[in-house]
């Protein structure tokens, strides 16, 4: 036994044991600190600095302090920064590589705080301007950059009437035109027609023959009608053909002359007409409609809601990759390649089954600019499924400065990971609001000076579509505008009205993808400023109305004059030709005595 | 290099047992092939020192076969692969990893398991196959050896003498 045993070897073996733990126990801390920050700046895209580390063996644990995250997008930015974390592992099941953590808290969180030097790594630095470059091409925003919108005043100043009348076409001096060169051409054919036409010096010819043929059998003292007399004679039938013909000549010039009469008749109508169209036309393109008030508050609101939406979103996605297990089901044991190394782990079915990761309760103290914020969250791990809880979170914050209080609650529930579902509820009371603008256009600048209101935000999320529902009413409000030198009297309207406006509402209702999502916003802002114009757009348009009639009548009065004055030249023509149809009637008529 | 074959030239021409310098080989070849910082070399390290084997051949042994692990990893990878995914003793591995010191041992480990796997099994067998050689090298290469003209120049050489006052003073403890 002694020939095989070394007493020595014991001491040896005990002495390099001490100096591993004692390694271990000096450099832990130091290893520990070194592998999370190496880790997590992975993970976050910019670096994670942590300030001190402390572990605890008995029991297992973990105190951090100063916790710096940047936020990837702002480099000199933290997007969280952490005062202190505490925490205690379960021993047991962290010997077999899970870490369970029962009760954590979390102390002193901040959002968005100045870092003293850039955290960006020196990959990602050129990835994310070449990043921002490519989103501003195309418009597209991405991880919660915004397009910035720009507030565009609905037309509200009328244009001067010269200037309308300078860019309008007046159709009716068109009209008039056209008719007056119809009116023309076809009044030289009708004395054309007219000349050929028997006139007073035919009818006088022929009442010239009568008198001859009458002379000529007076000498007999037979009273016999003259038209026997005539017929007998031949001369009579002649006449009475030449009458005839000339009869049917002139009736046939005036049915003519009565179609074309007709047509010109419907044109002079429409002549009279035409000044009045086009007053109503010009008038209705350039007259103040109340439509382009009806949406106003989502001009105040859009965009910075939408702002909201878009870096939500983008935090969103950043998150959701560690909080669901993205790995395959797989029947059987299941293997996963370590981060490192060769070789990959075999995953055996686990009785109970347990998450790698889980925080089962967290107490948090957020600080916000108007106080601080504390909270609870549970059931924060990288393996849902496994757990079958939801995460939940429930923040609480009372007597902020300029908030009463906030009340957030929601869950993330990725239990599913193919059909995700989550909620979160804000109730936000008395939250006052000071100089919030609201408008930055040079002719219409509108700030928010006060308002002091209630938020309720409701935000579902099923798969990868959202629906959102946003309701607000705030009191004691203030408006503050500013206008340019000459405002016009519409925008005066609004601007005093808008001062007079103490209290007011709006809703925004949102739904979508990620991706893709539309907002709308609804607020009685609308119907206020809307009805306060309302009688002055009436009066305005009137007033655009007045001016722009006189103006087109000036300009058509002399032509549509003109045309009229020719018409009557033309009905001449129909009075001559019924006179002339008359007479020849006549004649037969003096014939058949 | 001089010093090296000084070692390997001591340890084979001294008088410790075959059966020490064997097993000292075997243990560095566990340490050596399965990864460092795994809980069973802890044994295996704890039995190189408390039993009596060579611990020179144990440190040399432990480069060489740490050199070899490199090389041979892909092989302890698609064993170890194996043996944990087989069939037949899924439920065994089941039951294994509910237990403590299986995680802790990161037995489910491809490379692990492999390379622990393979080194027991060829324990014994290295075990024997050095003994063997060293009594065959001592019965009839020694002689020969030390009859060449270089090994009797080193050990003419102060080197040499120094070498031999280390030995026996190890002899004498």
């Amino acid at each position: 036994m002694k020939k095989w045993f070394r007493w020595q070897g014991l001491i040896i073996f005990a002495g390099i044991m001490a100096l591993v733990i004692l390694f271990w126990v000096v450099f832990l801390d130091l290893i520990l600190e070194k592998t999370i920050e190496t880790y997590a700046t992975e993970a976050n895209g910019a670096r994670v600095d942590i300030g001190n580390l402390d572990v605890s063996l008995f029991p297992a644990g973990m105190k951090i302090e100063d916790i710096q995250i940047t936020d990837p997008d702002s480099p000199m930015k933290n997007a969280l920064q952490v005062g202190g974390a505490r925490f205690l592992v379960n021993t047991r099941l962290l010997l077999r590589s899970k870490v369970i953590i029962d009760q954590m808290s979390i102390e002193q969180i901040q959002l968005n705080t100045p870092r003293k030097k850039s955290g960006a790594l020196k990959k990602r630095e050129k990835k994310s301007r070449s990043a921002e470059t490519s989103n501003r091409r195309d418009g597209s925003p991405a991880h919660g950059t915004a397009k910035k919108e720009t507030f565009n005043v609905p037309a509200l100043n009328t244009p001067d009437i010269k200037s309308i009348l300078a860019k309008e076409s007046i159709q009716s001096l068109a009209l008039a035109k056209s008719l007056q060169s119809d009116l023309e051409t076809e009044k030289g054919n009708w004395e054309k027609i007219l000349k050929d036409l028997p006139d007073k010096k035919k009818i006088k010819a022929y009442k010239a023959r009568i008198k001859k043929i009458k002379k000529k059998y007076k000498k007999k003292k037979k009273k016999k009608s003259l038209t026997a007399l005539l017929y007998a004679t031949g001369e009579y039938s002649d006449l009475k053909k030449d009458i005839e013909d000339d009869l049917e000549r002139i009736e046939a010039a005036a049915k003519k002359y009565k179609k074309q009469k007709k047509e010109f008749k419907k044109r002079v109508k429409q002549l009279a007409e035409a000044p009045g169209k086009d007053i109503r036309r010009i008038k209705a393109k350039y007259s103040i409609t109340p439509k382009g008030l009806s949406n106003i508050s989502s001009l105040f609101i859009g965009p910075r809601v939408d702002q909201w939406f878009q870096k939500a979103i983008a935090w969103y996605q950043r998150v959701e990759p560690y909080l669901k297990n993205t790995r395959k089901q797989e029947k059987g044991p299941e293997t996963k390649k370590p981060l490192r190394g060769k070789g990959s782990l075999v995953k055996f079915r686990e009785n109970p089954p347990m998450p790698d990761f889980l925080i089962r309760r967290a107490s948090i103290s957020m600080g916000i600019e108007s106080g601080s914020i504390t909270g609870i969250l549970e059931n924060i791990t990288t393996a849902p499924e496994i757990l079958g809880k939801p995460t939940t979170f429930q923040l609480a914050g009372d007597k902020l400065k300029g908030i009463k209080s906030v009340h957030v609650n929601g869950e993330i529930d990725f239990i599913d990971p193919a059909q995700p579902k989550h909620r979160i509820d804000v109730a936000v009371r008395k939250y006052s609001l000071e100089n919030v603008s609201l408008s930055d256009d040079r002719d219409f600048r509108v700030a928010l000076q006060q308002a002091s209101g209630d938020i309720d935000l409701n935000l579902n999320l099923n798969r990868e579509r959202f629906s959102a529902r946003l309701g607000s009413r705030f009191g004691s409000a203030r408006f503050k505008t500013d206008t340019s030198k000459k405002p016009g009297r519409v925008i005066s309207a609004l601007a005093t009205t808008l001062k007079n406006i103490r209290k007011f509402s709006f809703q925004v209702t949102a739904g979508g993808t990620l991706d893709k999502y539309s907002i709308r916003i609804k607020s009685d802002l609308d119907r206020i400023l809307k009805s306060a114009v309302k009688n002055l757009i009436r009066q305005e348009t009137a007033r655009l109305e007045k001016k722009l009639s006189a103006s087109i009548q000036k300009r058509v009065d002399g032509p549509v004059g003109q045309v009229m004055q020719g018409y009557k030249g033309y009905e001449w023509i129909g009075t001559e030709l019924t006179r002339r149809l008359d007479l020849e009637n006549k004649l037969l008529e003096e014939l058949d005595l | 290099m001089i010093e090296f074959i000084v070692k390997i030239l001591k340890v084979l021409n001294s008088e410790t047992e075959p059966g020490q310098i064997s097993l000292g080989l075997c243990f560095s070849m566990i340490l050596g092939l399965t990864p460092l910082f795994s809980i069973h070399n802890i044994l295996v390290l704890f039995l190189a020192l408390v039993l009596r084997v060579n611990l020179s051949m144990f440190l040399l042994g432990f480069v060489v076969f740490s050199g070899l692990a490199y090389l041979l990893d892909p092989l302890f990878h698609r064993l170890g692969f194996w043996i944990l995914t087989t069939g037949f003793l899924e439920s065994f591995w089941t039951g294994m990893y509910q237990t403590t010191l299986f995680r802790l041992g990161n037995l489910n480990h491809t490379i692990t398991m492999g390379s622990l796997l393979f080194s027991l099994a060829l324990f014994m067998p290295f075990f024997l196959v050095v003994n063997y050689l060293i009594r065959q090298y001592r019965e009839h290469i020694l002689a020969w050896v030390l009859k060449l003209k270089l090994v009797q120049s080193l050990r003419a050489s102060r080197l040499y003498e120094i070498f031999q006052s280390v030995t026996a003073h190890g002899r004498h403890t």
